[in-house]
């Protein structure tokens, strides 16, 4: 369907640069697993790709089929195929699942063009009942009030619906049990048609059991620092991160403010939330 | 002389086809009527007995309640329940009107009255409704104001509750013109029931003030202020809204809140929830959420390919929820519908 190239990205949220020089390409058909410890970069990434207001691009490029991403505004991009289903989704009180599908949906038409109702409401129901979700999710209001699980559940729901041409997944198994898990994961590989790309931010390995990946990359102080095949996931799952920080020369991963005070700086590794309420 | 609604304005004829019992006054005078059995019009103010409930220090009540065009009181006798709203249309348009009409509802009477208030010229319309809800007689009194960018308009609506009454009062500014509107509701008579909900949206350089006042007189009374709001463009919007619990009316509930959505750069949305007790035994609260259309959401539905303007209607819509309890049928459905985005501009 499409290929998204990512080159020498820089970004910066309230003038602290976060990423630093991201360069990746994702083709057609192709699914990508980024991985990395905590804070470093990976879902400003995403955020980055699907125009997030906060973050600013500061250096580098983003293409889809060649064409500029960055140009396009947060909407623009989904129409173009990009979707991000995203950690924390927004309740939304007041709007419903289905007007804001069947919205988003004719939004993809010509305008005087509407979606045909039969044809959603068929969809619709195929989709949650693929999803395992409760039936009357067209009538509930845009996760409001979802547990963590419903939510996530109804990321992939919407990922269905919209059919993107490159889906980013960001941390979709974190608050998942394990059936959901296994829903979602069916749901995705049902997905990988060989057109439809991936990228998929995880912490953890046990995502890639549900959900093939082609290439494995792992994230640090806001860049690329390694990538490979699944090979690369299993030697993280028995040895962690450290021997990849070896590798790369690299002490302190993430891209948290960076402190001069050598001695504060062992602190902020070591307790972060603390040294966060101290200031 | 009865016209037929066909002859009313296009925009309104299709309401006054769609209604069951209605009653439509233009030009001043009753113009057509199909209220039903159980229900007695009569084209003057109320009896003085009735009238001594309605005593205001409002000197725009008084003031509407001696002088004014058309008077009618409408009697709804015991017992009656009806099985279809009435709707009362009302045309302000092409001259200063002054309409007064009363509702004089008996005890155990079950009954919905929708207000449409309507006007296509700069001219002012003060309409003054007061309605007596008698003993365990059960009212939803629905009011739509729709009236002309240059006109300008005082809606007030007097509610006075006997005991075991529930009365629902919901309230829609969705106009152009310059719009003072008070509700102003007593509760008589011990576990009496009273709710106001009101929507208002401001758009251009309008100036919309909307004012609830919310006695309780008797004790074990509840009553419930809600206020929704938009202020777009250069709009003010301001909600005041007063709970009043008076001495010795224990265990009784007052409650109010106020939620507001600013979209224009230049609008000003004001609410100032009041709370005035004075007896201990009482469950009161009043709380107001003013703020501009959160960014995340924006961006969410954004994020789904829905434009700037798709995605602020539907957060809009979903704020303005409560306007869907006044859209009785289709017709109306799609009547507010089409004038909430005239007002937002989407």
């Amino acid at each position: 369907m499409a290929t998204l190239e990512i080159k020498n990205l820089h970004a910066k949220v309230d003038d602290q640069e976060i990423l630093k020089g991201v360069n990746l390409t994702i083709e057609e058909g192709q699914t990508h697993a980024i991985m990395g410890p905590n804070g470093t970069g990976k879902s400003t990434l995403a955020s980055v790709i699907m125009g997030h207001p906060r973050y600013d691009v500061t250096e580098g490029t983003i293409t889809l089929d060649g064409v500029n991403v960055l140009d396009m505004s947060t909407d623009e991009r989904a129409r173009a195929g990009l979707f991000l289903a995203m950690q924390a989704p927004q309740e939304v009180p007041g709007v419903t699942n289905s007007d804001f599908i069947k919205t988003a949906m004719n939004a993809r038409l010509d305008e005087g063009e509407n979606v045909s109702l039969f044809k959603f409401i068929k969809k619709f129901d195929q989709a949650v009942e693929k999803l395992k979700m409760r039936e009357d999710l067209p009538h509930r209001f845009l996760n409001d009030g979802f547990s963590g699980g419903e939510k996530k559940r109804n990321e992939i729901l919407q990922m269905r619906m919209l059919e993107p041409a490159i889906a980013i997944l960001d941390e979709i198994d974190s608050g998942l049990d394990i059936d959901a898990l296994k829903t979602v994961g069916q749901n995705v590989t049902e997905m990988q048609d060989g057109k439809r790309s991936f990228m998929m931010i995880t912490h953890y390995q046990r995502l890639l059991d549900y959900i093939k990946a082609d290439y494995v990359h792992v994230m640090m102080q806001g860049r690329i620092v390694k990538s490979g095949t699944v090979d690369l996931v299993r030697s993280i799952d028995e040895n962690g991160y450290d021997w990849i920080k070896e590798e790369v020369g690299i002490q302190d991963e993430r891209v948290v403010p960076q402190n001069d005070d050598a001695d504060e700086q062992t602190v902020l590794g070591s307790c972060a939330t603390r040294e966060a309420m101290e200031k | 002389m009865q016209v037929s609604p066909n002859n009313a304005p296009e925009l309104i004829a299709p309401l006054l086809n769609e209604a069951t019992y209605m009653l439509y006054i233009s030009q001043g005078k009753i113009q057509s009527n199909t209220l039903p059995e159980g229900i007695t019009i009569t084209e003057s103010t109320p009896k003085d007995a009735l009238h001594a409930n309605f005593v205001s220090d409002d000197p725009l009540v008084s003031h509407n309640q001696s002088n004014h065009d058309t008077a009618i009181t409408l009697e709804v006798k015991e017992g009656i329940t009806l099985d279809a709203p009435i709707m009362i249309m009302i045309d302000g348009s092409n001259y200063d009107y002054t309409v007064n009409i009363t509702y004089d509802i008996h005890p155990r009477a079950c009954i919905d009255i929708h207000e449409y208030l309507y006007s296509t010229s700069d001219h002012t319309l003060n309409y003054l409704s007061q309605t007596h809800v008698g003993e365990q007689a059960q009212v939803k009194l629905i009011g739509i104001a729709n009236l002309d960018l240059m006109s300008t308009s005082s809606v007030q609506r007097l509610v006075r509750s006997q005991a075991s009454s529930h009365t629902e009062v919901r309230t829609a500014q969705l106009g152009n013109g310059r719009t003072k509107q008070d509700v102003d509701m007593d509760l008589l008579g011990e576990h009496a029931y009273g709710e106001v909900r009101t929507v208002a949206v401001a758009s251009g350089n309008q100036e919309v003030l909307i004012n609830t006042h919310l006695e309780h007189k008797a004790k074990q009374t509840e009553g419930y202020i809600e206020h929704y709001g938009v202020a777009a463009d250069e709009s003010y919007l301001g909600f005041e809204g007063t709970g009043k619990i008076h001495k010795g009316m224990s265990q009784s509930n007052a409650h109010q809140s106020n939620n507001g959505v600013v979209l224009g750069e230049y609008a000003r949305l004001d609410a100032n929830p009041l709370l005035l007790i004075d007896e201990y035994d009482v469950e009161a609260s009043h709380g107001a959420a003013i703020g501009r259309i959160d960014e995340e959401q924006l961006y969410y539905l954004m994020s789904r390919g829905l434009s700037e303007s798709d995605a602020q209607r539907l957060i809009i819509n979903g704020f303005l929820a409560p306007l869907k309890s006044m859209m009785e049928n289709d017709v109306m459905r799609d009547h507010i519908q089409s004038l909430l985005a005239n007002k937002t501009g989407r």
